[in-house]
């Protein structure tokens, strides 16, 4: 008899490639995607950065279910400039033992510029969820890579009540070298999130990742200051041979990390780009997360 | 393959390598406990003691798994794998710091055993080391150490721990308003967790090594940038 866990992996597929038309805007070129993963067309509604294609991925299948394996293969051609996050918070539902994943390939060739800011991940009771990302990165291009992670659905009453959660993230230059990788697992049963050297009491957690052109890195880590008191906790990381900076941060409140997410991004456009990032639409304040 | 050795003349030879007065600069650093004790995160022993636990959960899940991983590849023959796990080693430390004390170490060690117990094992690592094959993170290295010296991989991996409780604690009597009672009381305290650790440890690969611990990864962004000079930064 077949159960559940033993379903042929499948989920959503997404292949985006971004290039520059003629008139030097960034143009979503090639476009393929599977349900339930829903791509609206490329906007261009950032008065700062008006040639830069913003787009929404959108689930239209609900919560990432149990056996769902998504895939998603973003290039960005030289020169591009893309803003992507979703449209709604990624919710993983309830698992009764088996589990689901999302791997990421993300190429960015010379010169361009992916801001990749999704909404939160909210792990139901029980779920098992891997995220992976590849990332192919050109010493000339910039990347402000982010993702936040809630304890779960509080107002349901679950805190960690997820069984795994793990996030990988591995980034590596054209010709291949190894550059950095993050891997993060949490498994409540087995050892408390709340451990003091985990999240110490903390809800949720947001890890940004900022890679950028040499000139630029220094001049970015030292304007990211570690902080260490309040109601938000930050770490900055000078990452191997400066190609970048690791920001993790830790917190009670998703609305705080977000909030300070996208100051960083800000940070990081004003420097590469010379512009910041503007505020984020009112329906879009991850306040309506916390009403889950 | 160096001469064969007791199990007892083992363990003497490791208790050696794990002393801390053996000189391969773990003195020198204080995995980030200088900023924690400077900005209050760390005030007392009760925290001491699960700052130090936090580092030995994290010392197991990434250095103590490449350890493991080096030393059987080692012991199988294949050394040529020792690349591939200190690349991986080294490109998941995200700290500076962590990176200079790794290598710094590594490099020491392999320095002093070359020196100490020279064979060709120990050739071949500063061979590696010097045309910059490997970077020389320390656990490659200690498990290089550990097969020369004959040594069980439960004793080498209990001997990792031991030299990051160790320089913790020791970093502490300089820091904080303890006694050597204090230190010894959770050196002692902490012990069982090294099999606990192993057990975990010893099943998984380098693939599977993890780097996650906010607290800890925050105490030592702060001693990268911070004003405290008793421990290098």
């Amino acid at each position: 008899m077949t159960t559940s866990h033993d379903r042929v992996p499948e989920g959503g597929l997404l292949e985006m490639t971004f290039r520059l038309d003629n008139r030097g805007r960034t143009v979503l070129s090639h476009l393929y995607r599977r349900v339930p993963i829903v791509v609206q067309q490329a906007l261009y509604f950032d008065e700062e950065l008006p040639t830069m294609a913003c787009v929404y991925i959108l689930s239209a299948g609900g919560p990432t279910l149990e056996g769902d394996h998504s895939r998603m293969t973003i290039l960005l051609e030289p020169h591009t400039m893309a803003h992507i996050s979703t449209g709604a918070a990624t919710v993983v539902a309830s698992m009764s033992g088996g589990r689901a994943q999302m791997v990421q390939r993300l190429t960015l060739r010379e010169g361009s510029h992916l801001e990749w800011l999704p909404q939160p991940l909210i792990p139901s009771s029980g779920a098992d969820y891997t995220t992976r990302a590849e990332i192919t990165i050109d010493p000339s291009a910039t990347l402000f890579w982010s993702e936040v992670v809630t304890c779960g659905r509080l107002h349901h009453g679950e805190r960690f009540a997820y069984r795994k959660l793990r996030s990988e993230m591995q980034i590596r230059r054209p010709d291949g070298e190894l550059l950095f990788w993050d891997n993060l697992l949490l498994e409540p049963s087995d050892r408390s999130p709340d451990e003091w050297a985990l999240m110490g009491g903390f809800n949720h957690f947001g890890t940004v990742l900022i890679l950028a052109p040499e000139e630029h890195t220094a001049m970015l880590a030292a304007e990211i200051s570690p902080r260490a008191k309040g109601t938000l906790k930050q770490s900055v990381a000078t990452l191997n041979k400066g190609c970048g900076v690791l920001v993790r941060i830790v917190g009670q409140e998703t609305e705080s990390i977000v909030a300070t997410i996208r100051a960083l991004c800000s940070l990081v456009r004003r420097r590469v780009k010379g512009h910041s990032l503007p505020n984020e639409f009112p329906w879009r304040t991850p306040g309506e997360i916390n009403q889950l | 393959m160096c001469s064969h050795t007791s199990t007892l003349l083992s363990l003497f030879r490791l208790s050696q390598l794990s002393d801390s007065a053996f000189p391969v600069g773990s003195f020198s650093f204080s995995m980030g406990l200088e900023a924690a004790a400077t900005e209050g995160i760390v005030k007392d022993s009760r925290e001491l003691e699960e700052f130090t636990r936090g580092a030995l959960h994290l010392a197991s899940e990434s250095d103590g798994i490449a350890l493991l991983e080096a030393f059987r590849a080692i012991t199988a023959g294949k050394t040529d794998s020792l690349r591939e796990i200190d690349q991986r080693l080294y490109g998941m430390k995200a700290s500076e710091e962590n990176r200079r004390m790794s290598v710094r170490m590594g490099v020491r060690l392999a320095e002093l055993l070359h020196s100490i117990a020279p064979c060709y094992l120990t050739g071949h690592l500063r061979e590696q080391i010097d045309q910059g094959a490997i970077v020389g993170t320390y656990p490659v290295v200690q498990a290089v150490a550990g097969v020369v010296l004959e040594a069980d991989e439960r004793a080498l991996f209990a001997a990792h721990l031991y030299g990051v409780a160790s320089t913790i604690l020791s970093a502490s009597l300089r820091l904080m308003r303890l006694a050597h009672f204090d230190t010894q009381r959770i050196l002692f305290r902490l012990a069982p967790l090294c099999q606990e650790l192993y057990e975990r440890s010893a099943t998984k690969t380098t693939s599977e090594m993890c780097s996650f611990s906010p607290t800890l990864e925050l105490c030592q962004s702060l001693h990268e940038r911070g004003r405290g000079r008793l421990f290098m930064n």
